[in-house]
């Protein structure tokens, strides 16, 4: 069976629901309409996001469903992406935005986890070169949250 | 997939929640940042600040060491004095006022000692999951009040720096239950009065995991229901009622850990083993009974009657012969973990089964192996990640190889999973100083395969090892975190041995016991 999904610039998708129901927001969406062929409209995702957002679902399509985990561990690993997401993952805030609307964890964990590798050892500098941010403090208000936040450091 | 533009008046509405936008993006990958690189996103820009700051504040720690932060109001003076006298140095502290902007964002909160502070930060401490403390405060009753939905793991211990620091947490049921969200608990001196066992039901029926020290149980829970949700169960040096035999296990048919050490009482051996051959063991697949009077017999009984078990500890106990043969007839694939530490009955013939047969072991603690067996053991678990033995026999082996302990560094070697490595020499004081003498000369280089060793302790092999020693240990074992005994040439040159470390591994940690390694731990 398949699904239309309907991307924000009005393109058309069309995408076996196996695979588009690695999202769980499209699963619960199915769930809640029931059998029809109406097309799902994701206004909050282009046609470009949408199209590496499918082939990553297609890709992983036959990977186990993940279990939400209960630890409260906020310091989770990032150097375990498998090669292919690897190679498939651009930097791309987007992609990350649509797998969180989307609700495609392990897509989510893959860009977060390559953002987080990107910039894992910079300098604040460095890291706004690498994702071309504008310094928006002041040089005393930088120093006054390194101040502030040194006590993190023993921690 | 095929694609083509499509007609909007066919589409179908779906509400949009609130959205997250690129200034967002920061908090989605903030749980994937280790802490340095964290604080160097909060100082990128304005828009990282905001929504990182929280992040910072998700886990936080409060030590007995750290006094009160300097009031406005109180004289420079004054502050450099409680600074000198307490060793207290302000840049590792965080300012009052950003402990109460920021307590808000506190998930979890560890608070040891008496530290006047928590009084200040209670007000904001509204969204807490997890609690850490050693005293049953008046703080501690109204966080518990206050976060009654999102309170999911409480831990009321003693401190462990200070013996004998505990109070005894009376009532303490009556408070827990309103915790809606309450799944975890470990209290140290807890007490269930005779007239809180139905209290005490309700609570455990909330529970994932129970886990009562030094406490007493004057009344058993009082529940038509079985504990269906309880996963853990721990019970260590607790006083149950006569007739609770075994403690609480028949309420609990899910249990899948479960932990009996105990000094003083002994455990009923004959009801337990009842309620397994019942049936009742079938999820259990960790079972502790350090320090229980079992015997040996009963302990194989109880270990035939576990289908799933994959964790086994009994330190202390009279695990021996038959037990072992068991494990390695019946449960010798499917074993990870064995902690056997202190059992008489447990020697190196028992040691040498379990290592030629169990072929998932992971951890591995055993009082002693024979040098001799040592040496000519085929593994039966490569996969072996934590393994503590002590070598027996070492001064009768024949020394016809060069380097002259090759026989026990190479077996040793093959074992390229290690991560924990605590090796130890038994030998009588009449024969002379340990062989095991962890010299490159000796077969120390042998052990370069062990590429991802992280704590080493050698404390019971008192090694001396010389400069080249330990050059080749730091540029071997890069992984290598903590190192545990005296490793120095002489005790004079200490610290420059420790300097030298250091210099070549900034992370190590070098402990010269494993006391001071559990006290420093327990000071964090």
């Amino acid at each position: 069976m398949t699904v239309i999904l309907v991307s924000s610039d009005n393109q058309d998708f069309k995408v076996d629901k196996e695979v588009a129901e690695r999202s769980i927001l499209i699963k619960n969406m199915l769930e809640d309409v029931g059998e029809s062929d109406s097309p799902i409209p994701l206004p909050n995702v282009t046609a470009a996001v949408l199209t590496k957002v499918i082939e990553y679902c297609e890709h992983h399509r036959n990977d186990p469903v993940q279990v939400p985990e209960e630890t409260d561990d906020p310091r989770k690993r990032s150097n375990d992406i498998e090669e292919w997401d690897m190679k498939f993952m651009q930097v791309d805030h987007e992609i990350i935005l649509a797998a969180n609307y989307l609700d495609i964890k392990p897509l989510l964990d893959v860009g977060c986890k390559t953002v987080a590798n990107i910039i894992k050892g910079k300098t604040p500098e460095e890291i706004r070169k690498a994702f071309n941010i504008v310094n928006d403090f002041t040089p005393e208000e930088e120093a006054q949250i390194k101040k502030e936040n040194e006590w993190a450091e023993d921690r | 997939m095929n694609t083509h533009h499509h007609h909007p008046q066919q589409q179908v509405f779906i509400p949009s929640d609130e959205l997250l936008d690129h200034r967002s993006v920061p908090l989605l990958f903030s749980r994937f940042l280790d802490k340095p690189t964290l604080l160097a996103c909060l100082r990128v820009s304005r828009s990282w600040f905001a929504a990182l700051e929280p992040c910072l504040w998700h886990s936080f720690t409060l030590l007995r060491d750290h006094p009160s932060p300097t009031p406005p109001h109180q004289p420079r003076q004054d502050a450099q004095r409680q600074q000198n006298r307490t060793g207290f140095h302000p840049r590792r502290f965080p300012t009052l006022g950003s402990l109460q902007r920021n307590a808000r964002h506190i998930a979890r909160l560890r608070y040891f000692g008496e530290l006047p502070l928590l009084k200040a930060l209670v007000p904001h401490l509204n969204q807490l999951r997890y609690l850490e403390v050693t005293r049953y405060t008046e703080e501690v009753k109204q966080l518990l009040q206050q976060n009654t939905a999102t309170l999911h793991t409480l831990i009321l211990k003693g401190d462990a720096l200070i013996p004998g620091d505990t109070i005894l947490i009376d009532r303490i049921w009556h408070h827990l239950l309103n915790l809606s969200a309450l799944r975890h608990i470990e209290l140290n001196s807890a007490i269930v009065s005779d007239y809180e066992g139905t209290k005490f039901g309700l609570v455990c029926h909330k529970l994932a995991s129970l886990s009562l020290i030094d406490s007493k149980l004057l009344e058993r829970p009082k529940s038509d229901d079985e504990f269906l949700r309880l996963r853990t169960l721990v019970l260590e040096r607790s006083f149950l009622p006569q007739e609770d035999q075994p403690p609480l296990f028949e309420l609990c048919p899910a249990l899948e850990n479960f932990a009996w050490r105990s000094r003083s009482g002994k455990l009923s051996t004959f009801k337990f083993l009842i309620f397994l051959n019942a049936g009742r063991g079938e999820s259990l697949s960790g079972l502790d009974l350090s320090g229980s009077q079992i015997v040996d017999s009963d302990l194989a009984s109880i270990i035939r009657l576990l289908p799933g078990l994959t964790r086994f500890r009994a330190s202390n106990s009279l695990f021996g012969s038959e037990a072992t043969r068991v494990i390695a007839e019946m449960r010798q694939h499917q074993i990870q973990e064995l902690v056997l530490l202190q059992c008489p009955g447990f020697g190196p013939m028992e040691a040498q089964v379990v290592l030629t047969t169990c072929s998932r072991l992971r951890m591995f603690s055993a009082p002693v192996v024979n040098a001799e067996d040592m040496a000519q053991l085929r593994w039966g678990c490569l996969g072996l990640e934590e393994l503590d033995i002590c070598i027996v026999g070492t001064r009768r082996l024949r020394q016809t190889t060069t380097p002259r302990h090759r026989g026990i560094y190479s077996q040793l070697a093959v074992l390229i999973n290690l991560r924990v490595l605590r090796l130890g020499e038994v030998t009588d004081m009449e024969e002379g100083p340990f062989l095991l003498d962890m010299k490159l000369h000796s077969g120390l280089g042998l052990l370069s395969t062990l590429g991802r060793l992280e704590v080493f302790d050698c404390e019971k092999l008192k090694p001396v090892m010389e400069f080249f020693d330990l050059q080749w240990l730091v540029s071997t074992w890069k992984s290598l975190k903590t190192l545990v005994g005296s490793v120095h040439p002489n005790f004079e040159q200490r610290d420059l041995s420790n300097e030298f470390l250091a210099s070549q591994l900034p992370n190590l940690e070098t402990y010269l016991t494993q006391a001071e390694r559990s006290l420093a731990l327990a000071g964090r």
